[in-house]
């Protein structure tokens, strides 16, 4: 019985390298077909969000000139996340229906196609940090140990975005329409992120509102961290930790409970 | 279902809880407060900096008048506040707003190095909505030092200030003779900061260095100061310059009646080491808010993984029940049978069905079954209007129009496979028969029934599914047989093999788009089967593609996996194929299993009723 017990974890260790290398597999195709056909490719993942910045910059640096100190990393920091999260949630949302033809021939977990989309963006977003350092150190933003804390924020924008992930992807099978709806929710999300004004110029109401919104308090948390060396406050954390958890284990369950049926529809 | 919902709802509570936690710590802050946006400023000589200055209140705030005291000596203010008085290291900031923050962007300039401050001296708001117009005074000051970068020009001047306040004062008193004494002690401190040998100039008096010996002696009551005088000036360090400006000192009598409040400079300085303090406490505050948060998480992973144990018992436990009913029907079907009649095995062919005894015949033969298909149905709920967007499935689903037709993709289907069986599927189109392959190969949960394969690695081959089209073929070969379940390092090894055996070794850097169909099933054929580890092979139409040189070619390796000890399960509308390569056919007819056995014999069935 032990052993058993023993060869089958070993087994399902197995089972999850496997998985593992196919989510990179997945995230290769991923990767090599977004940039089909574009001279530069991957570059693009460092020159958009940089050209971005610049552009916004230019337009809106004078407008919160009092507000926010260093606009262009205020901005950078708030896009480059609104890029992983955005980028995730939306490619999420159709790897199930996209994947068709593997889903219905292979055994895996169909959480994998789901997973190496939201395993795409973390990749490109990791191109995105290169323009980002380099930025950092163009502005003079100088390092502290709070930067350290950085990399949490990132985990934290995952596992967010791959809870909503998951249900976006579901709800896709059965509902195309969602795509649609989606990408203009998104937008009024992303204006809800304060990725370019300060959140103080908002009246009181909406910046409660603001505040709850959990991809703002992820883009505040890395500012804190990066812009102004500080440990963000207990406030963040739980916010954080309450969203990511939550999202997750909503979008997890919802997941498993439609997988089924996901199944029979596609 | 009610154990596997109580850890979502744990962590459901544990989420709302945090929400609600977080939520009352907003409020509880003073009624106003004034501070600067970082805990301190790390800059060098030369910078120009901007350091944020906020005025939060819980209500509105109407009047209010700041005062701000800075270092003027090693800080230039630049701009920022528009309307803001500047004066002597104090700036004043006074206004009429209504907000509950107001926040104020000043720009400094460093104009030396060393150890400055920025503190807010007085702070008076009066909120709007007070009735009484009550000035509330803020008594909590923020402080923020900043640490220059770069050569401290500002302490020998600041030193020297110093001195010039102790010889005002002294003169004051009136003692002429003191006021000498105090010369010699700043060139007393000066040598003492490192420049002993330079003759170096200083207050009234001209005296040669090195006249440390004098300064001890001739002092009576001031010694501590002049220890004092001369600690500050090893800070400094920087003695050479500080015989050029002594001389600046001399001509600048006014100039340091200017300044002479910055002397205070060394209780200023306390007061930052003091704020560093606290603003470590923050910290150490803030490290156990992620002490904690790294403890909750823990928890969760405990939470989760201690369920998932649970889990796994339960489906054990299931299982095990679930066999035991089987073979209990089993050995009362057999008692039925002692029942009726004991020794004629005739009769019992009679009085069972043919399928049955196949497989008990079969399973004395052969020992376990492989495939264990176990009474399975599948149903599959066709709406019986497809609405095609949002409104009209709304519309629909008022009007109640959405109504569910029940549709049998398979109803009840049972019979078990053996060990190197190759068992041919037959039936006409929409039978059941890909839905079955699905379901042995674990894509798609039946309905009701189960299907046993225990552990086995299986492999369902079907044509043209899981490329990418704009991918090369190498680089499908890798995204394929990950998908199958390769490893990686087994793909590497066996890479070479696979373009061998597909006959595509010029085409591998091309991309499968321009494959013929035929190219693009020997891939798929050639990555299938590149494993031996596959013991189960489903194979969906797959033998009818290709030339016949492949053809021939993958029947061979077909047989070489069977004769290693895999077992088939192969669809074909082809009769040929199924009766030249089968050793088994299972006919399925709109869902139900009409007969298993031998292939001649089921095929010529199958063709009757078609006929």
């Amino acid at each position: 019985m032990k052993a058993e017990n023993r060869s089958e974890s070993r087994g399902n260790r197995r089972d999850i390298r496997q998985y593992i290398f196919v989510i990179r597999e997945l995230t290769a195709r991923e990767i090599k077909r977004k940039y089909v056909g574009s001279s530069l490719g991957i570059i693009w993942s460092v020159l958009n969000p940089l050209l971005h910045m610049v552009v916004m910059s230019l337009i809106f640096s004078t407008m919160f000139r009092h507000s926010i100190e260093n606009f262009p990393i205020y901005y950078l920091t708030g896009q480059i996340f609104w890029i992983l999260f955005s980028g995730a949630t939306e490619s999420a949302m159709t790897a199930l229906v996209d994947n068709k033809s593997l889903l219905i021939k292979s055994k895996l977990p169909r959480q994998t196609f789901v997973l190496s989309r939201v395993y795409t963006s973390l990749v490109n977003f990791g191109y995105t940090c290169i323009a980002y350092v380099l930025m950092l150190v163009v502005f003079q933003v100088k390092p502290s140990a709070a930067l350290l804390l950085f990399p949490l924020s990132v985990i934290f924008m995952l596992t967010i975005s791959a809870g909503v992930g998951y249900i976006l992807s579901v709800i896709y099978v059965f509902f195309a329409d969602v795509k649609y709806l989606y990408s203009v929710f998104l937008t009024l999300w992303m204006y809800m992120s304060a990725l370019f004004y300060p959140i103080t110029s908002l009246p009181e109401v909406m910046r409660d509102f603001i505040g709850c919104n959990p991809v703002y308090v992820c883009i505040a948390f890395a500012r804190e961290c990066v812009m102004y060396g500080r440990v963000p406050d207990m406030m963040m954390w739980m916010k954080l930790i309450g969203w990511s958890l939550g999202s997750l284990t909503v979008g997890y369950h919802f997941f498993r409970i439609k997988e089924n049926q996901i199944m029979q529809k596609i | 279902m009610k154990a596997k919902r109580n850890p979502i709802l744990a962590v459901f509570l544990f989420a709302v809880i945090l929400g609600l936690m977080a939520n009352p710590l907003i409020a509880c802050a003073a009624e106003a407060t004034v501070t600067f946006g970082s805990n301190w400023y790390n800059k060098s000589s030369g910078d120009t900096f901007p350091v944020g200055v906020y005025l939060n209140a819980k209500t509105a705030i109407g009047d209010y008048h700041i005062e701000i005291k800075y270092d003027n000596l090693r800080l230039q203010y630049v701009d920022g506040a528009d309307d803001a008085d500047e004066e002597n290291g104090i700036l004043i900031l006074e206004g009429n707003q209504n907000n509950r923050r107001i926040k104020f962007w000043l720009r400094f300039q460093a104009v030396s190095g060393g150890e400055a401050s920025i503190e807010v001296s007085s702070a008076d708001v009066k909120l709007r909505n007070s009735t009484d117009g009550e000035t509330f005074t803020i008594t909590e000051y923020d402080s923020a030092p900043v640490h220059l970068k770069g050569e401290d020009t500002a302490a020998e001047i600041e030193a020297r200030l110093e001195e010039a306040e102790r010889v005002l004062e002294e003169e004051g008193g009136g003692s002429v003779g003191e006021g000498g004494n105090t010369g010699q002690q700043a060139e007393n401190s000066t040598g003492e900061a490192g420049s002993e040998g330079q003759p170096t100039e200083s207050g009234a008096e001209e005296t040669e260095s090195g006249g440390q010996q004098t300064g001890n002696s001739s002092t009576e009551g001031t010694e501590g100061e002049v220890q004092q005088t001369g600690n500050q000036e090893e800070e400094a360090g920087n003695a050479g310059q500080q015989a050029e400006s002594g001389a600046e000192g001399v001509e600048g009598i006014e100039q340091e009646e200017q300044i002479l409040d910055s002397t205070g400079e060394a209780e200023k300085r306390e007061q930052a080491a003091g704020l560093k303090g606290t603003g470590k406490n923050n910290i150490f505050f803030n490290v156990y808010f992620v002490l904690a948060g790294i403890v909750i998480l823990i928890a969760v992973i405990i939470d989760v993984a201690v369920w998932n144990i649970l889990k796994k018992i339960r489906r054990r436990k299931a299982d095990k029940e679930q066999r035991n009913s089987m073979k209990s029907r089993n050995d009362s079907l057999e008692d039925g049978f002692e029942f009726i009649d004991l020794d004629s095995p005739e009769e019992r062919v009679k009085s069972s069905t043919p399928i049955m005894l196949c497989d008990e015949e079969l399973e004395w033969q052969f020992g376990r079954p492989v495939i264990k298909i176990c009474d399975v149905t599948m149903e599959f709920k066709l709406s019986s209007v497809n609405p095609s967007g949002l409104k009209e499935y709304i519309v629909q689903l008022i009007k109640r129009e959405v109504s569910y037709r029940k549709l049998y993709a398979l109803y009840h289907v049972s019979f078990n496979i053996y060990k190197g069986e190759v068992i041919g599927i037959i039936g006409t189109n929409g039978s059941g028969k890909s839905t079955l392959l699905k379901i042995v190969s674990g894509v798609l949960k039946p309905t009701s029934g189960y299907v046993d394969t225990g552990r086995r690695r299986i492999q369902l081959l079907t044509l043209g599914t899981g490329f990418d089209l704009e991918l090369t073929a190498r680089e499908n070969v890798f995204l394929n047989g990950a998908i199958i379940g390769y490893r990686k390092e087994f793909l590497e090894t066996h890479y070479d093999e696979i373009v061998e055996f597909a006959e595509l070794q010029d085409f591998m850097e091309e991309k499968v788009k321009n494959f013929s169909s035929g190219m693009v099933s020997r891939l798929g054929f050639a990555i299938a089967t590149a494993g031996d580890a596959a013991e189960i092979l489903i194979l969906d139409e797959i033998l009818s593609v290709g030339d016949e040189f492949f053809r021939q070619k993958s029947l061979k390796r077909i047989k070489e996996m069977i004769h290693g000890g895999s077992t088939v399960l192969m669809v074909s509308h082809s009769m040929g194929t199924i009766l030249e390569h089968c050793s088994r056919c299972v006919w399925i007819e709109k869902g139900e299993l009409q007969m298993v056995g031998e292939p001649r014999a089921v095929c010529e069935e199958y063709r009757r009723m078609n006929e």
